[in-house]
């Protein structure tokens, strides 16, 4: 595949000192994988708990569409997928 | 002799409303449709407030107003409904007074009360629209259920630290809060107590809250349906992300894979720490109808020096111990070292 296009809101796109990116890996796991890994330690712990898995309070969307009513980390991804990580908020 | 002579309002409202009347995207039938509308302001902390004072102003004719909390001293940097004037004060009391203030011309019914997943949906049954001003995600979730059953909008928002959230909830046309948002439980979370947050993040927040609610009134589609729209004070950026309804969604999907998740439904909490003191609250699903002045005497009876005797409730201090109690039952207890003493000093009180 040609790669698929990440968003980064917050916190993430501080760290990160990018909004978009492309990633070339399949399945989402894998893209989470690689941003991390090319992102350093820093995104690594704002994104995955100590088990490695994604932090429940980052809203993780691919085309809209939360990953956690798809196949989590195994969704596969398309070329036209896009993918949105944000952290949740929830203050007033 | 009344100069306009317009069916339904006073030279006075018109007057009041003339820069909206004029305005192409409401006019005098969109006036109207504010005078006729129910809303319901969940909340009047900082979102809330700035809520609140907006739809009030506009003209919006019945305001419902939900909030189980008092004034503190650390809310006025934000929640710009109150001044140092009504510390202590239940905030539904406090904000209705100011509205009445702002515009005569509505109807504002104050709610001290908390929302819970036993009461929810009779909070807003019957409002046009609801509006989120809640500062945490459970009571979202029992708001955002009730809202879909009863096919009401639901606007929601949220901010924290420089950032903010918002998304419109149209019942059986767009996602709901748990497609986009669902199963966090608020520990997860960060408060607005200990992470802070930037008054002006969050007036941005409520503006496009209430340009939506608006858009609901007029009969308009929102222009966040669908969307959730994601704000950075930091470099003032709007991440607009489109979202997809979720057949499987447990609330709102038309093929759901479970029942929704469970919400803790208890009465009594402990929340976020004041100032490293402990502090309790509980919160009945109805409400209790606590006799006021029997409760202010059988506080002064104890020992307990009244800080505010309002007429939606009541704040006391005595030693360490400092608390308040609503009309409706709600009980907060702050500086007891647990729950036992906590719940001992709300029976006493209540004489339960």
């Amino acid at each position: 595949m040609a790669g698929v296009s990440v968003g980064l809101a917050g916190v993430l796109a501080r760290i990160a000192g990018e909004k978009r990116v492309t990633v070339e890996a399949d399945p989402l796991g894998e893209v989470l994988d690689s941003l991390a890994s090319s992102h350093g330690e820093e995104f690594r712990d704002r994104l995955f708990d100590d088990g490695g898995r994604p932090r429940r309070f980052i809203n993780i969307y691919v085309s809209g569409r939360d990953y956690r009513f798809l196949d989590k980390l195994e969704a596969v991804l398309q070329d036209w997928d896009v993918i949105a990580l944000l952290p949740a908020v929830s203050g007033g | 002799m009344a100069r306009f002579s317009i069916p339904g309002f006073s030279d006075a409202e018109i007057d009041y409303y003339s820069r909206q009347i004029v305005l192409d995207s409401i006019g005098l039938s969109g006036q109207r449709k504010l005078k006729d509308a129910r809303v319901c302001v969940v909340g009047v902390g900082g979102l809330g407030s700035s809520i609140v004072i907006q739809l009030a102003s506009m003209g919006v004719g019945y305001l419902r107003i939900v909030d189980r909390d008092v004034v503190e001293a650390s809310n006025l940097q934000r929640q710009h409904l109150y001044g140092v004037d009504m510390v202590g004060y239940p905030k539904v009391e406090a904000a209705a007074e100011r509205v009445r203030g702002l515009n005569p011309f509505i109807e504002v019914d104050p709610v001290p009360m908390s929302v819970t997943p036993g009461n929810a949906e009779a909070i807003v049954e019957g409002m046009d629209v609801v509006v989120d001003g809640l500062d945490a995600m459970t009571p979202r979730y029992a708001l955002n259920r009730a809202c879909v059953k009863l096919g009401i909008p639901y606007v929601f928002g949220a901010v924290i630290t420089n950032v903010g959230s918002v998304s419109t909830i149209v019942p059986g046309e767009t996602p709901c809060v748990e497609c986009f948002q669902g199963g966090i439980a608020d520990d997860e979370l960060p408060t607005c107590a200990v992470a802070g947050v930037h008054p002006s993040i969050i007036s941005i927040i409520a503006s496009i809250q209430v340009s939506e609610a608006v858009r609901l009134i007029m009969g308009r589609k929102p222009n966040l349906a669908g969307a959730l729209m994601y704000c950075d004070l930091e470099d003032l950026s709007f991440e607009r992300i489109e979202l997809a309804r979720v057949d499987s969604c447990p609330v709102c999907g038309s093929d759901p894979v479970s029942e929704p998740f469970p919400l803790k439904h208890g009465s009594f909490e402990e929340i976020c720490g004041r100032e490293g003191r402990r502090v309790f609250v509980f919160s009945p699903d109805e409400d209790l109808g606590v006799d006021l002045e029997a409760l202010n005497g059988r506080l002064e009876g104890l020992g307990y020096l009244l800080t505010v005797r309002a007429r939606l409730g009541t704040s006391f201090v005595r030693g360490a111990v400092k608390g308040s109690v609503l009309s409706s039952g709600v009980t907060v207890i702050e500086g007891v070292d647990g729950p036992e003493v906590a719940r001992g000093i709300r029976a006493e009180l209540l004489g339960l």
